[in-house]
This record gives structure tokens, sequence and C-alpha cells, in this order.
């Protein structure tokens, strides 16, 4: 109960001070926002209206303590390029990022898994080297090479799957075509790291004396790895796991960018292109108290896959 | 090694060129085949289609704005204004001005678009509050009233003769002051109209059963927001889109090659303003030095791959007023002399965004610079500080790419001392009178002539260095029809409605 208490705090406390360094952004970026939302074209009377509104004179603490107070009430302004809500503008792209996020990373895992073990298993053997080759191939692609490859293969070659855009769920069946090429570059790319992180975890695991003892017993391999093995070897990849959850939550700039996706990842990036402060400020503090939640989680996490956590988090 | 690089560059083009089919566009024959979708994918996301807005102003999404608020008129060939909702805007002395309506004219609910509509809707756009890029412009008129159903009139504060133009934009895409769409955007009366838009991702619009013109052939028009410029080609490749926005030039040149319909003007100028109130060039001789030192014919075969045409000074070479400005040639010994004289080293920072060509393009003149002994650094920003800067005036030299270059009668007005637009803070008071009496010349022989003279002035002063005209506009895939010729304009203006899908 203590230790809950004392990570509530902590966590707040970090959620406090992101608040303050994400109110003074305005003073931190260079360029005006009245000029990159009204354009080089626009009169010094036009700019001078647009900074008066925007109440940017106000300190960070101020700004900050004016936005939490809407932020309780559900109010998170309005972004300056649409006018629309902030709330609308998250509302209508989080559930993308979200779903985009949560099947690139199911695909990852599902990769992951059984490539990690079979690897493991045996270290050296065909599946190892051919999996060593293919992950170090794709983690030194970027993102973006990698998503052009699948839309020239996918997309332009064999013309199975749309290159770019997004269709509404309410066509199930465009919709899961859509989302394909983005899952799969986000999965891919994530998978690489996984299945070198844990398959080295599992590898270790393996050589303890308790994993001797029960191969001497004969449990079949896929059984010792699945029910043995496995739990005590995925600390950092859960850790992984969360950490890419958490961060994600501010959207794949890259992967949404690449296939027209229009997810929180667009939502930022053409709100610091146009210097969209309400939006930014949203957007950073959400993905920053993401951040802190999932980090709670996976400590959280810990003591399921370990007691020993537990208890050592107690004393 | 510039020079290397330019001969290896421009045999590439040649090899290109002669593999290539001709550049005119070409579709599939036959008539026009009605209905259809057609999805064009552009460069970036139309939030809010109030043309107030100025989203639906820029080059690449103008194409969202003539199929929703068709202007009163469009940018045709070589600079000539093609009359849409207007029958014609003409003056006696270009001080007032009687604009003519076609009759009939409704917005797409069948609401009437008269007299007292386009009176309303530039009011709007010229009030203080309106972020308009207009706005400046619109300032310039004094006075506006119907004078019946179909006819309007307007007087200036100055006499204009570039007035008409600003209908071809924002002050021309008469957007309803009281009937709404579903998004809340102000209604049009172009030949689509709003069915549905998805935020971030598309927007979709059918044909508006109030048109008065010739009806759009397809049904339905989509267009997609696709901000990745090589994603974006792959949707065409792959038929995802049917047309996409194109502006980097090995983008165009694989369009070429591959049998893409292309359809493509050289829209955007691209210039560096320096600036005229600092060091180093508050001095005309450094100027003039760097102006000399810079290949202009190396820049075209290196950043555009040749595609596009060497800029000779403000007025483009496809405008009405095109009068053979003469530049003055690239010769990097005069650049030495005139250096020589100034007799001190010259270093300063030259400001750009971080797109591939203007990279390669600060690399290029670095180098060349460097060749008469200029140091010149390359400071790269994003697009809202490389915005604000050049607001500001905060830069040696900036880079500025613009479409604005191609209305000659507005774009001169940038080179008055007291202009907005002025960002370098040239100041040659003759240029400034000479403006301004050309503008309110009525004998357009005369005004072309005024116009030559502040054209050569300008690039005898250098306030501004000229480097390319270069292209960009749409590629198209082999089954769309009515793909028209833009390479005689100087605007990328495609009208969707004459396009048509023979699948």
């Amino acid at each position: 109960m203590r230790t809950l208490l004392t990570r509530a705090v902590r966590a707040l406390a970090v959620i406090a001070l992101l608040g303050m360094l994400t109110m003074a952004l305005p003073l931190l970026l260079t360029g005006d926002p009245a000029v990159a939302v009204l354009g080089v074209e626009a009169t010094p009377e036009q700019l001078a209206a647009f900074t008066a509104a925007l109440n940017l004179d106000a300190s960070p603490p101020e700004r900050f303590a004016h936005w939490l107070g809407g932020a309780v009430r559900g109010d998170l302004g309005t972004s300056l390029v649409t006018g629309a809500p902030v709330t609308a503008e998250i509302g209508e792209r989080l559930p993308v990022t979200l779903e985009l996020l949560l099947c690139g990373q199911l695909l990852a895992l599902a990769i992951t898994v059984p490539v990690a073990m079979r690897s493991a298993w045996r270290p050296g053997g065909v599946v190892d080297r051919i999996s060593t080759v293919l992950a170090y191939l794709l983690l030194s692609t970027p993102a973006f090479v990698l998503g052009l490859a699948l839309i020239l293969v996918l997309a332009v070659g064999l013309a199975v799957l749309p290159a770019t855009g997004w269709a509404a769920p309410d066509d199930p069946v465009e919709h899961l075509r859509h989302l394909v090429l983005p899952v799969l570059t986000m999965g891919l790319t994530e998978a690489a790291v996984l299945v070198r992180v844990l398959r080295a975890d599992l590898i270790a695991t393996l050589r303890t004396p308790y994993i001797l003892a029960a191969r001497s017993r004969g449990l079949s391999p896929w059984r010792l790895l699945w029910t043995r093995a496995l739990r005590p070897s995925s600390f950092s990849t859960v850790t992984l796991v969360g950490l890419g959850l958490g961060l994600a939550f501010g959207g794949s700039v890259l992967v949404e960018t690449i296939f027209a996706v229009p997810g929180m990842g667009r939502l930022a990036a053409s709100a610091i292109e146009a210097r969209d402060f309400p939006v930014i400020e949203a957007v950073v503090l959400l993905s920053g108290v993401t951040v802190v939640l999932v980090g709670t989680l996976v400590d959280l996490v810990y003591g399921v896959i370990d007691p020993r956590a537990r208890h050592a988090a107690a004393h | 090694m510039l020079r290397r690089l330019a001969a290896s560059a421009l045999a590439a083009v040649t090899l290109t060129a002669c593999g290539a089919p001709a550049a005119a566009p070409s579709g599939p024959s036959g008539p026009p085949v009605p209905g259809g979708t057609i999805t064009i994918g552009i460069n970036s996301e139309v939030s809010t289609l109030d043309p107030a807005a100025n989203e639906i102003a820029a080059q690449a999404t103008l194409v969202v704005a003539h199929a929703l608020y068709e202007p009163l008129f469009t940018d045709g060939p070589g600079g000539a204004l093609e009359p849409r909702l207007a029958e014609s805007l003409t003056s006696e002395d270009l001080r007032t001005w009687t604009l003519s309506l076609r009759p009939g004219l409704t917005f797409s609910d069948g609401s009437p678009l008269d007299a007292q509509a386009v009176v309303d809707h530039v009011a709007r756009l010229r009030d203080p509050e309106s972020q308009c890029q207009c706005a400046q412009l619109a300032a310039e008129i004094t006075d506006m009233a119907a004078a019946d159903a179909t006819t309007a009139e307007f007087t200036l504060a100055e006499p204009n003769a570039g007035f008409p133009r600003y209908f071809t934009r924002q002050l021309g895409m008469i957007a309803s002051t009281t009937a709404r769409a579903d998004d809340g955007s102000p209604l049009g009366a172009g030949p689509y109209r709003l069915e549905s838009a998805a935020r971030g991702s598309s927007l979709t619009v059918v044909r508006s059963e109030h048109y008065q013109g010739t009806p759009g052939h397809a049904d339905t028009l989509v267009f997609q927001f696709l901000p990745d410029t090589d994603s974006r080609y792959q949707s065409l490749a792959s038929g995802a889109v049917d047309l996409a926005w194109i502006d980097t030039p090995n983008l165009i040149a694989q369009a070429r090659g591959e049998g893409r319909i292309v359809a493509v003007a050289n829209a955007s100028t691209a210039t560096a303003v320096l600036n005229t109130r600092t060091e180093p060039f508050d001095d005309i001789r450094v100027r003039q030095a760097v102006q000399a030192a810079i290949d202009r014919e190396a820049l075209l075969a290196v950043v555009d791959q040749g595609q596009g045409v060497v800029a000779e000074g403000p007025i483009l070479s496809r405008s009405p007023y095109a009068s053979g400005t003469r530049h003055p040639e690239f010769d990097p010994e005069r650049a030495r002399t005139l250096l020589a004289e100034v007799g001190e080293p010259v270093s300063f920072a030259y400001t750009t965004d971080s797109r591939p060509q203007s990279m390669q393009r600060a690399t290029a003149i670095q180098q060349m610079l460097g060749d008469v002994g200029i140091t010149m650094t390359i400071d790269v920003v994003d697009t809202a500080t490389w915005g604000t800067r050049l607001y500001d005036g905060d830069f040696a030299a900036i880079e500025f790419v613009t479409s604005a270059y191609a209305d000659t009668d507005a774009v001169l007005g940038i080179f008055a001392p007291d202009a907005t637009g002025n960002f370098g803070g040239y100041a040659n008071p003759e240029v400034g009178e000479l403006v301004e009496q050309g503008r309110g010349s009525v004998d357009e022989a005369a005004r072309r002539e005024i116009y030559a003279e502040v054209a050569q002035r300008v690039v005898e002063d250098a306030p501004v260095l000229f480097f390319t005209e270069s292209p960009a506009g749409f590629a198209a895939a082999p089954h769309i029809g009515g793909m028209p010729d833009l390479s005689d304009r100087n605007v990328i203006s495609l009208l969707p409605s004459e396009l048509w899908t023979a699948r």
C-alpha cells in the first residue's frame, strides 16, 4: 500500500514537472506561431491580433495552471489551425493510433516469442543464424525505408494492398486492408529488437540448473520453453514493450506520415510544423502521462512475473 | 567538381529525355466518359475549407478550391485570365471596377449567388479579424456595392491593373456568408459540393446539382491527404490514387519515363532574399558579386535535373509582361573584381529549410561562392522558423521558393521600400514609384515598359537572387482523361470538373 502511494506521488511529481516544461515550449521553440499559421503574406495587424489571442505572454506556471483548470473540465483549448477543440482532434486521432500500436505490438510479440525460442534452443543453429541476419537487417533499416519497400512489393508490385490512406472501421474489409502495411512496418521493426533481447535472456535462463533438472526429467523442448523458461526470461521484453507502448502513444510519426494514417503522430507532426501550441501541449502531456502510467504498470507486471520483485519492492 | 557534377546531371537529363515520351499530356482516347470516382492525392491536410483559412489557396490544394468554390477567374495560358463564375471585370481608369457575374448563379444549396453575395464575401475576408492572406490585397478596396443582381462595383484606393487577378484566389472563391455545409464550412458555388470529410485523411465531394456551368464528368472526387512525397507517388503507381501532386524533379522525370500523364507548370520560383539593411549585403557590390558568382544553369541542371528554366528576374518567362530582362551573366571574374573593390573578406549565413532540393541548392551555391572567395555557411531550420526569420528580416540571406511571382502586377509591389513583402529591406525609391506608375497605367504597352524597367533595376540592384522557375503539378494514371497542358501556365490551375476516368 505504501509503495503504491509512493509511486503515485512520484508519478504526479513527474507529470507536474512535465506540465511546466511543456508550457515552456513556446519560449523554447523558435518560429512564431502567428507567422506559421497566417503565412508570410499576413499583415502586421493580423499577426498582432493572432498573438494577443494566444496568451503566450503569461509565464509557464500560470499557463500550466490555466491549462490544468481547463483539462479537469475536459477542455484542452482550441487548435490554432483548425479552430476545433483539441479534445475533438485527439478524440478522432487516438483510436487510430491505439489500434495501430496494439496490432503492431501484438504482431511483434507473435513473431518474437516463437522465433526467439527456436533460436535460443539451438544458438548458432540454422534458424538462429537466419533470424540473427534478418533481425540485424531490420534493425539497420529505418522505418521509412522499410515502409516504402513494403509499398513497392505489396502495393505496387503484387497489388494486393492499398499503398496509403485509411478507411474507417464501418467497412471492416477495407479497414483491415489499410491496416496491414503500417502494422507490418511497426511490428517488424519492433520484433527485430525484441527477438534479440528475448533470445539472449532465454539462452541465459536455459543455462540455469533448474532448467537442466527439468530437462533431465524428460520435459519436451517446447513445454520446457513455454512453461519454465519464458516467464523468467521476459523481464527485458516486457520493459521494452511497455516503453514502446508509452512512447508510441504520441504516434509513430514516420509510419503515419508514409502511410498517410490520420493518427496522433500526424497530428503531432503537423502541429509542430504549424506551431499549433494547444495541440502540441496536449499531445506531449498526454504522451508523458501515458509513459508514466505504463511505467507504473510495467512495475506491477514485474511482480506478477516474479514474486521476488514484489517482496523486494515491499522492503 | 561542380562543373563535373553539372555535366553528368545534364547527361542524365538528356538520356531521360531521349527515352521519355512526349511531355504533352495524353490520356485515353475518345470522348469523355461520365461518372465514376477520381481520387486525387495532395500533399497537405485540408482541415478547414473556408477560403478565409487559406488552406485551399496553396498550389497543391487549389484543386480543392476549384471543385468546391469555383473562383470568379482562373489562371489560363500565358498568364491570361479565364472567366469562370464571372463574365468580366472591367475598368476605364483601373480604379473603379465593374464586375459582371454570370446570371442565375447559385450556391450548392440552391440559394442565389448574386452581386450582394460577392460583396458580402469580400467584406468578410477584408475584415481585420479575418485570417485571410488576402487581407492586405482586399484592403485596397475602399468602397464596394452591388449595383444589381449580377453587377458589383469596386473602388480602389489607387489604380491597379492587377486587381482582376485577386479574384483567382481567396477573394474570388465566393463563399456563402449564410449557408454552411455539415462540417461548418461556408457553401460554395463550384461544380462539386462537400459530401464528407474524414479528419486528417480525406475529403469526398460529389457533383453539385446546382452548378450553373458545364457539369463535372466524374460523379465523385476524393482528395486524399498524403504528406510523404515518395509514398504519394507510389500510391499513384499502385492505383490507390488516380492523380498525385508532384513537386520533386526526380519524380517528375520518373512519371514522364513511366508513361504517366504529367501536367506541370514552372510555377515555383526559387530565389534568395538578401538583407540589404545589414552587412555584408548593405553593400551593392557584395550583392552583385554573389549574383555574378552563381551559375544558374548549373543550379537548373543539378537541383532541378534540367527541368524548368533559369529565372531571369521578377517577371516570369511566361508572364504576359515578359519582356526579356537582361540578367547579369555568370561571371566569376567580375565577382572577384567586385570583391577586390570591397577589400574585406565576405562571409555570411544562408538560411534554408531542410527540403532535399533546398539543401542541394544551398550546397551548390556554397561551392560556387567558395570559388570566388566568399565563405557561406548553411543554416538549416524548420519551416516555421524559416517563415519567422523571413518575416522578421532576421537573416543575411534566406531561400525563398514561392509561387508569388506568378502574379507580376502584385509581386513587383514587394520591391517598394515600405511593402510588407519586402523582407530584405530593399530601398530604391525610384523602383517604388515605377511600380505604382505601372500599376496605374491604363495603357498596357506603357505598363509593360515600366514593369520591364522595374525588373531591370531589381536584377541590377540584386536585393533578391533569382535562380530557377521550377516545375510542379500533377501526374495522373493513363486512364485519366481531361488532363490540361499546363506547360504555358504560371499557376497549376487544374479544373477537376474537366477530368474523367475511363474506368
